[in-house]
This record gives C-alpha cells, sequence and structure tokens, in this order.
C-alpha cells in the first residue's frame, strides 16, 4: 500500500528536529548559512534545499505590531502521486515507487537537468562535485524496512505522521470541510505528502499549481500548440501565396512599385 | 530562489536544433515543389540542416552533467517513451539526423531525386518536429511557469524556420567564394546576378512574412505571459530589445525595401544589405532563444 506524510502545521513548533535528523540518517554535510535575506523568512535557515540540504523549516512571519504570526512549515520533496520529474525523465532515473517514494538511480541518470526544471516544487538539486542529483528519499529503504522517514520519527509534536495514503488524503479532505487550508490534497494531481494549515498556503510561499497532473497539464499545451500551428502555418502560406500573385500581376500590368 | 540548470550551451543546442528543423523544412519545401528553380537553396538548406543539427548534439552532449562520468550514458535517453517528451524528442532527432544526413549525401553525390523527394517528405514531418520539441521541451518544464506557453514551440518553429532560411540564402555566396570548386552550381547562381537576386527578393518575400508573424507571436506571448517580468530583469531587458531590433525590426525593413524596390534596387546594393540583415536575424534567433531559457529559470 502507498504511504504518506501528514503534515499538519498547527502543531509544528519550528524545533527543527526534523531538519537534524534528516542530515543525520542521510549523511548529509553541515554548510555554512546566513540569514535569509528576505524579511519575512529571516529565521529560514539554510534559506532553501540543497545537495546537502534535503528538507528545511520554512519561518514565516505573517502581520505586524500585534498581529505578527509565526508560522512553520517543513519543505521537502512531495513525492507527487504523477511526478513530473519521473514524467520527465529520459532515462527512467527516477522513478515512483509502488509504497510512494519517488526514489533515484544515479547509475541511469545522465545529468540533463530536466527533472530540475520540471519539479512544480523546485525540489531536485545538482550537486557539481559528485554530478548526480540529490533530494528527498522519503527514507525508502527505512520504509521498506517498516520504519518511519527519520524526519517523522524525531518528530516531537506528531506534525508529521505516516500513513496510509488514502487515510491522509480522507483526512486532509475532513480537515477542508471544518474550513482549514490544505496542499497537495488536490495540487499537481495529488502528492504523498499532504499538508494541512490555518494560514493560507499563498502566504507560507507555496507555489499555486492547478489539479493537472503532467499527463493532462501536458495534453493540453500540445492540443493548444496544434491548433495554433496550423493556424499560423496556414496564415504565412496564404499570405505569401496572395502577395506572390499580387507581384505577378503587378509585374505583367509592366508597372513597378 | 532563481536557480540556473540549463545555460548557453543549452541555449546554443535549442537555437541551432530549431534552425536545422527551418532549414530542412525550406531545402524540402523548395524542391517538392519549387520546379526546379531552386536547387542549390535545397542544398544549401540541407547542408545547413545536418551541420546544424550535429553541432547541436556535440553541444547538448557536451553540455550534460554527467557526460564526464559516464560518457555513453547519453543512450539511456532511448529508453523511456513515451513518457518523457525529452525522450520522445531523442527519437526524432535521431530519425531527422538521419534523413538530413542521407538527404545530403544524395544532394552531393547526384543520387536518385526520386528518393530523395521521399526522403523530404519524411525530413518535413521530422524537421518540423525537431524544431517544434525545442519549444515543448520548454513548455512541458511544469516548474517553470514562463515556459508553459502553447505559442513557445509555434514561436521555435517559426523563428527555426527564419533563421533555416537565411542561413541557407547565406551559405550560397559563402560557399561561392570559399569552396567553389566541390559546389559549382552554387559558384554559377552567385555569379549570375540577374538569378541571385530574384532568389534573395523572393526570399525576402518569405523572411518578411516569418518576421510579421514571430512579432505578433512574440506580442501574444508578452501579452498573456510575463512579459512585465522578463522587462524588469536588467540581464534579459538588454538582450530581449536587442532580438528585437537587431534580430526582427532591421531586417523586417530591409525585406521591405527588397520588396519595395524588386525593380530598382541595385545588386552591389541588395547584395551586402540583404546579407547583412541575414546575420542580424541569426544572431536575433539565438537572443530569442537565450531570453527565454534563461527568463524561464529567473522568473518564479
Amino acid at each position: 500500500m502507498a504511504k504518506a506524510v501528514l503534515v499538519d502545521l498547527r502543531r509544528c513548533i519550528g524545533c527543527r528536529a526534523c531538519q537534524v535528523a534528516c542530515k543525520r540518517w542521510n549523511d548529509r554535510e553541515a554548510t555554512e548559512t546566513v540569514l535569509n535575506s528576505d524579511p519575512t523568512l529571516e529565521w529560514t535557515n539554510p534559506p532553501d534545499l540543497s545537495p546537502q540540504t534535503y528538507t528545511y523549516v520554512k519561518f514565516v512571519k505573517t502581520g505586524s505590531g500585534e498581529s505578527l504570526k509565526w508560522s512553520f512549515a517543513k519543505i521537502q520533496c512531495n513525492h507527487c502521486i504523477s511526478p513530473h520529474c519521473v514524467n520527465a525523465c529520459p532515462t527512467t532515473a527516477l522513478k515512483k515507487t509502488e509504497n510512494g517514494p519517488v526514489i533515484y538511480r544515479k547509475e541511469l541518470c545522465i545529468g540533463c537537468g530536466y527533472c530540475i526544471n520540471a519539479c512544480p516544487f523546485g525540489v531536485p538539486k545538482f550537486d557539481e562535485e559528485n554530478s548526480v542529483i540529490e533530494k528527498c528519499t522519503f527514507c525508502s529503504e527505512r520504509l521498506k524496512e517498516g520504519l518511519e522517514p527519520a524526519c517523522v520519527q524525531a518528530c516531537p509534536t506528531d506534525t508529521l505522521v505516516l500513513m496510509e495514503l488514502d487515510e491522509a488524503q480522507r483526512k486532509a479532505t475532513e480537515a477542508e470541510a471544518r474550513g482549514l487550508h490544505t496542499y497537495g490534497l488536490h495540487e499537481v494531481g495529488g502528492t504523498s505528502w499532504i499538508y494541512i494549515s490555518e494560514v493560507p498556503f499563498s502566504e507560507l510561499g507555496f507555489p499555486r499549481h492547478s489539479s493537472a497532473g503532467p499527463a493532462n497539464q501536458q495534453l493540453d499545451i500540445l492540443t493548444k500548440f496544434v491548433g495554433t500551428g496550423i493556424f499560423v502555418g496556414g496564415a504565412i502560406l496564404a499570405i505569401t501565396k496572395l502577395y506572390s500573385q499580387r507581384r505577378e500581376e503587378v509585374a505583367q500590368s509592366g508597372g513597378g512599385d | 530562489m532563481a536557480e540556473i540548470s540549463w545555460g548557453i550551451m543549452l541555449a546554443a543546442y535549442l537555437f541551432v536544433g530549431g534552425m536545422a528543423g527551418g532549414a530542412y523544412m525550406v531545402a524540402s519545401l523548395a524542391d517538392l515543389f519549387g520546379k526546379g528553380k531552386y536547387k542549390v537553396l535545397s542544398k544549401s538548406g540541407t547542408y545547413i540542416s545536418l551541420i546544424s543539427i550535429l553541432v547541436g548534439l556535440v553541444l547538448l552532449v557536451l553540455d550534460l552533467g554527467r557526460f564526464d562520468v559516464d560518457p555513453l550514458g547519453v543512450l539511456n535517453a532511448y529508453i523511456n517513451l513515451p513518457t518523457s517528451i525529452m525522450s520522445v524528442g531523442t527519437w526524432i532527432v535521431t530519425g531527422f539526423m538521419i534523413v538530413s544526413l542521407i538527404t545530403s549525401v544524395l544532394w552531393f553525390f547526384q543520387g536518385s531525386g526520386l528518393v530523395r523527394k521521399i526522403l523530404e517528405i519524411a525530413g518535413l514531418v521530422l524537421g518540423c518536429s525537431t524544431a517544434a520539441y525545442t519549444g515543448l521541451l520548454l513548455a512541458f518544464a511544469r516548474g517553470r511557469p514562463f515556459w508553459a506557453s502553447p505559442y513557445l514551440p509555434v514561436t521555435f518553429i517559426v523563428s527555426g524556420t527564419l533563421t533555416g532560411l537565411v542561413l541557407a540564402l547565406l551559405l550560397i555566396p559563402i560557399i561561392a567564394w570559399f569552396m567553389p570548386r566541390f559546389f559549382e552550381d552554387f559558384k554559377e547562381l552567385f555569379e549570375n546576378r540577374e538569378k541571385f537576386t530574384e532568389i534573395l527578393i523572393e526570399g525576402q518575400r518569405y523572411i518578411l512574412t516569418l518576421i510579421v508573424v514571430e512579432l505578433i507571436l512574440v506580442i501574444i506571448e508578452l501579452g498573456t505571459g510575463h512579459g512585465g517580468s522578463l522587462l524588469a530583469i536588467g540581464s534579459l531587458s538588454v538582450p530581449f530589445f536587442a532580438y528585437i531590433v537587431l534580430g526582427l525590426l532591421i531586417p523586417l525593413g530591409i525585406a521591405y525595401y527588397t520588396q519595395r524596390a524588386e525593380y530598382v534596387v541595385k545588386y552591389s546594393v541588395l547584395v551586402p544589405t540583404s546579407l547583412g540583415s541575414f546575420v542580424l536575424v541569426l544572431i536575433g534567433g539565438f537572443l530569442l532563444r537565450y531570453v527565454i531559457l534563461f527568463g524561464g529559470q529567473l522568473i518564479a
């Protein structure tokens, strides 16, 4: 059965235990960082995903004065149900596994970088030094052994809970019915990491996406492209034909311009 | 955070890939429907398509992030049909390269005209698909909303045809000057002032149309997409304006001038002006890819 993680941001206290656990389990190096240059995200550190950072906690300041509020949001690969990166990868180096994780197989990777541009969430990062793509693995090896992902195990507030995908989707649907905001239930055709929040996700800086998965998104572009292409091609041929005819008529009548 | 994963080599690949497809389209249409009038142009366009696609492939392969680790790994790109547009594109480009190579050989050694024309029909489809692929590759990338436009591949086909046509025309005097021994018909055409003038003026007629269509497509793109964001990025606004002015407006003016002055223009004015404008069109074609490619990665 496909696994999912329900991320209830109402519970998150921004302790960053998930960040540390991820670094330790995945043997990622510490990197020197500075405060985020964006004033609404200044305590977010590190400021973004990188080959050494599979996950980080976003510290988002909303409002000001007495209404100032901090919200925290863990960011990592969302392990889409129909992943754009897997769809884009020409070599099947990226693969969606049956139990949820999107895994990377470096022996098949050619380093084309298409996954970096295809991912709707900006997750895959290219490690120049080792010539590999790096991203959250959903701790697929731990899942196989019946263990939770390292970040989920480390979370002290149960913000992160591993469960079956259909259960996570049901809980998120119930949360929506109670007026809460969700992310990943609909976006890009659904993801295996589903968020619940009191704060709208647009305020947390999550990218807006329609519910179209890769197949629907590409079919839509392809259909409009073919229609536009036929119209433009026909117009070019018609204009040049008409123009040539006009030139011949002018030439035959002995006139110039 | 802005991250550039596709750089200038890929912009060059998109440019030459589109130009290869466009040059072959021009060459095959001229041969199939030209009643024998445009043989040299067809040859020129076919040779351009082969050289361009080979240059493109070299650029692409060298730009792969794992080329130094696994140089033959690129062959893995043939395995993921049909989910990945890049995999589909790899097959299309391979087929196109083979057709372009055989057509070039048939032209050079004066092989069977029937076989060549059959190949040209297949190559017309493959060439158009190659030019379209360079745009669809970007348009399908969900993480870059700036590219997600159905007009983008159409713009790349039009630009590919335009740049392919101008380079095919430009190659005629270049070959006539530098390699007249191997390409006597190029030399003959170039030295026949009346015929070369006629070809240039007819070419300029198509160039005029293609530039107007490309301008309309770019205006639509800017209007419906992220034009404002693009112009706000200093490093992109300069090449963008250079593309519009140098790559489109000046060649458009020159093309228009050649049509107005068909019966009075002097050969000594027409040839250098036209050839100069062709160079500008080529620079514009590259700048278009550069601006689009970097714009998509810099605009959130």
